[in-house]
């Protein structure tokens, strides 16, 4: 029996398993670096998504924009609300909506506006190329100016000091925005831009259509005690239901959960890759134990127990393991700043590399269930080889040990392994399914291995010996046969999968996209670029049906007399259309045009369509 | 004199049923401590299986063996590597030297399997009686089949075992190498009053011994 805890039979243990490190590497060295692999691809999974995890909940201040944010939606703040916001910390008003900025010359893009007042940004700020352009907006001079991404900078070929037309005012572009602070409420993807609070009013850019978003973001006049501010500014809201608050904890979570969705699918892959790599192992032990055939049996024969032997070469596997895991680990912990490279300079993320103990104890405790796992099998199978075949001078080759006790063994080790993965994952049951989904493909191509051997038998007139031989190998007792089956039937399953759910991915969200889009809304643009929009919605969408009317902004004050408030309330969806800055069609003074977009079939837009006929019926008073 | 080996009414049958092959049918012998015996016979006689059997390698199929008056019929896997670690000291025909480990360190791995450690210098001591003391820490694969088997004997004998199992130790040697390595196992076993079982086929050698086992089809003659 082997007696770890002795130390003379340790140090003989450890004695022999470094000899046979340093004599026989090159057997080894598959192991090693399969090992490895697998380890660094779980390492960097870990180490980017803690690094980000990190980095967002260390700045969810500044990914908000403020200490708390409050959404109005399409209307404003009344002034005494925002008095009372004032009276908490510095506030920040901010009004986001989608439009279409131009240059003369170009196709006009679809941007996403921010006009902003001077408080912002209230955490962090805005960085520009060229430097420092940024206050630039808050400038009083003639000509406003705007601040545009790089996505508009090459849609529109425009650069700092050349004009862009954004609802017929013409703004000078002072810079493009690298960075905004506000991360998690930034529209960084797509095209945005970003003009002055005063600009938007001045200019009247208030019609800007159904899509306008109101924001504000305050940082209390004291950070530390931010709880009683947040429940004041609850209760200073609390006269609308519509009006949804923001903490920077929450701000983040939506951005780490997305992160943690991602971050747990590339593990379950690279615990997939551990598997597949732990089949290769598990090849590879075996092979191993069977040139060593011969040296085990001289061992036995002197007096070692097969227990011994097995410790020896578990005790080499787990130094293997040790070594690569370290190094995999000190590899992944530096990914941080590969992957800052790689991450757009515009989400101004810097991750920075942080090694945790926990982290790296994490990373070997896998290793260690999914080598454990691999490599039981494979070295259990050393009590098989006889010693007496030294005296017969012939070797039978061992095949992988599935003894009751093993079976009970490696089920308890599974179990563990996927109880921890679970564990640490926010989708349980997808994680569940998908282990579940893992053992019963294998389960699977061990099935088909079998049949194939069966398949094979029955034809097997093969002239050729080395076709017999071949054929021999495959339907031995102990053929390698169904554990390559398995590693390559899982292996290209695997990829297949990974495959289909990209392209289903792009599928639906391709798919998606008109059916999260609304059936009606409505854009003001100058009617210079009319033609040009109507063009470019029909080269995308030619069964689009499209509307031009002429807008005046106003708003219901009463219907029938009634007082509109009263008719209709602030939580009916449709409120925006007949109370605050509600655009009229069919008014043909003004400048500016009303788009009336619908998908064909739309109901709603139907009912909106009715609703505006409704209204011309009646006798009602604009505000 | 009390038996180091005992074997009562021992079979030894691979396969089953109808396939069943009986290679030893019912012996009976003992071997008395520090006796020397040679078992000759013919090829496939089932002189080999009586070594295998006694070294605890292979199970009897029926009857009684003890070795310095221990059953060993039934014992668990680790028993039997103690009895082995404790009692005996097997030479086989092809060295079976392990190929990463030196001369010496072939050797200390009998010291180090009956957990005695750092005893170095006494393998040392033991090979350089052989006349290997230039070759101590020469890999197998640079040492001749005569060095070979000299370490192989050293290996055998370096835990001062009271039984010495050899399966045809000269088979893969040639005359000149064959008779000194047997001067060299008589001369030890005589001085260090151990019991030595020998397969062999050389007449020769077999005279030499206290006794000789004869064996045909199984049995002894």
């Amino acid at each position: 029996m082997v007696r770890l805890f002795d130390i003379q039979q340790f140090k003989l243990i450890n004695k022999y398993a470094l000899r046979d490190f340093s004599r026989s590497y090159k057997k080894l060295w598959v192991i090693t670096s399969t090992l490895f692999v697998s380890l660094l691809l779980l390492s960097l999974t870990f180490s980017v998504k803690e690094a980000l995890n990190t980095e967002i909940a260390s700045n969810a201040k500044e990914l908000l924009g403020g200490d708390i944010q409050i959404d109005s939606d399409i209307e404003p703040l009344p002034p005494k609300v925002v008095d009372q916001f004032n009276a908490l910390g510095k506030v920040s008003a901010a009004i986001e909506f989608a439009t279409m900025l131009s240059k003369e010359g170009e196709s006009p893009v679809f941007t996403e506006l921010r006009a902003v007042d001077n408080n912002y940004p209230l955490y962090g700020e805005i960085e520009t190329i060229p430097e420092e352009m940024a206050n630039i907006i808050f400038s009083s001079s003639l000509k406003p100016h705007v601040l545009i991404n790089e996505s508009i900078q090459n849609l529109l070929n425009v650069g700092p000091g050349d004009d862009v037309t954004i609802m017929g005012q013409k703004f000078e572009v002072a810079g493009l925005v690298s960075s905004v602070p506000d991360l998690a409420e930034s529209a960084v993807f797509g095209e945005f831009a970003i003009i002055s609070m005063d600009s938007y009013e001045q200019f009247g850019l208030s019609s800007g259509g159904s899509f306008l978003d109101h924001k504000y973001r305050i940082k209390f006049n004291n950070s530390s005690q931010t709880q009683e501010p947040e429940t004041i500014v609850k209760s200073i809201i609390a006269y609308d239901d519509t009006i949804k608050t923001r903490l920077p904890g929450q701000s983040g979570r939506r951005l780490s959960s997305v992160i943690d969705n991602f971050s747990n699918f590339l593990n379950l892959v690279s615990v997939s890759a551990m598997v597949i790599a732990g089949i290769g192992i598990s090849n590879t032990l075996l092979s191993f134990v069977n040139q060593n055939n011969t040296s085990i049996a001289v061992k036995k024969s002197i007096g070692f127990p097969s227990s011994f032997i097995q410790t020896m070469y578990f005790y080499e596997i787990i130094l293997i393991l040790l070594s690569t895991s370290i190094i995999a680990y000190l590899l992944g912990v530096f990914s941080p700043l590969l992957a800052n490279e790689l991450l757009p300079k515009s989400l101004g993320i810097d991750l920075q590399p942080t090694f945790s103990l926990v982290g790296y104890l994490n990373i070997l405790f896998i290793g260690l269930l999914v080598v454990l796992i691999f490599s039981i099998p494979s070295l259990y199978s050393i009590s098989e080889i006889k010693a007496a075949s030294l005296f017969r001078n012939s070797f039978n080759p061992v095949s992988l040990n599935f003894s009751v006790k093993n079976i009970l063994l490696l089920g308890v080790l599974v179990v563990i392994l996927t109880t921890y993965f679970v564990n640490q994952t926010d989708q349980k049951l997808y994680t569940v399914l998908y282990f579940v989904a893992f053992f019963t493909t294998m389960l699977i191509f061990y099935g088909v291995s079998k049949l194939l051997m069966i398949f094979i038998k029955r034809f097997h007139k093969f002239s050729n010996n080395s076709y017999r031989i071949a054929y021999r190998n495959i339907v031995a007792k102990k053929s390698l046969a169904p554990i390559m089956t398995i590693s390559l039937g899982i292996g290209l399953t695997l990829l297949l999968t990974l495959s289909f759910v990209a392209n289903n991915l792009k599928k639906e969200i391709s798919d998606s996209i008109p059916s999260m889009a609304p059936d009606l809304f409505f854009v003001s643009i100058d009617k210079d670029i009319q033609e040009d929009l109507q063009s470019f919605i029909e080269g995308v969408d030619p069964n689009a049906e499209i509307e031009f009317s002429p807008m005046a902004s106003a708003s219901f004050i009463s219907l029938n007399d009634i007082p509109i408030e009263e008719i209709v309330s602030r939580s009916n969806r449709s409120a925006w259309v007949v109370r605050g800055i509600g655009e009229f069609l069919g008014l043909k003074s003004q400048s500016q045009t009303i788009l009336l977009l619908r998908e064909s079939g739309g109901s709603r837009g139907m009912r909106a369509r009715c609703l505006y006929q409704w209204t011309v019926g009646l006798h009602m008073t604009l505000g | 004199m009390s038996a180091a080996i005992q074997f009562n009414n021992v079979s030894l049958s691979y396969g089953v049923k109808d396939d069943a092959v009986e290679v030893l049918k019912g012996i009976d012998f003992s071997v008395d401590s520090e006796e020397v015996i040679s078992i000759v016979g013919p090829s496939g006689s089932g002189k080999t299986s009586i070594i295998m059997l006694a070294s605890g390698l292979e199970t009897a199929s029926k009857g009684s063996i003890k070795i310095n008056n221990q059953e060993i019929v039934g014992l668990k896997e680790s028993e039997l590597s103690e009895v082995r670690r404790k009692n005996i000291g097997i030479v086989f025909q092809s060295f079976y030297l392990i190929p990463n480990l030196t001369a010496v360190e072939n050797v200390l791995l009998s010291l180090e399997a009956n957990q005695q450690y750092n005893l170095e210098k006494n393998a040392e001591t033991l090979l350089g009686e052989f006349g290997l003391s230039h070759r101590l820490h020469h890999l197998p694969s640079e040492l001749s089949g005569g060095e070979q088997q000299r370490v192989a004997i050293a290996r055998a004998l370096i835990n001062k075992p009271k039984i010495i199992l050899a399966d045809e130790p000269t088979g893969n040697l040639d005359t000149v190498n064959s008779d000194s390595m047997m001067d060299l196992l008589f001369d030890y076993t005589k001085k260090s009053q151990t019991s030595l079982v020998m397969v062999t086929h050389d007449n020769s050698i077999a005279n030499r011994c206290d006794r000789i086992i004869e064996i045909k089809d199984g049995q002894i003659v």
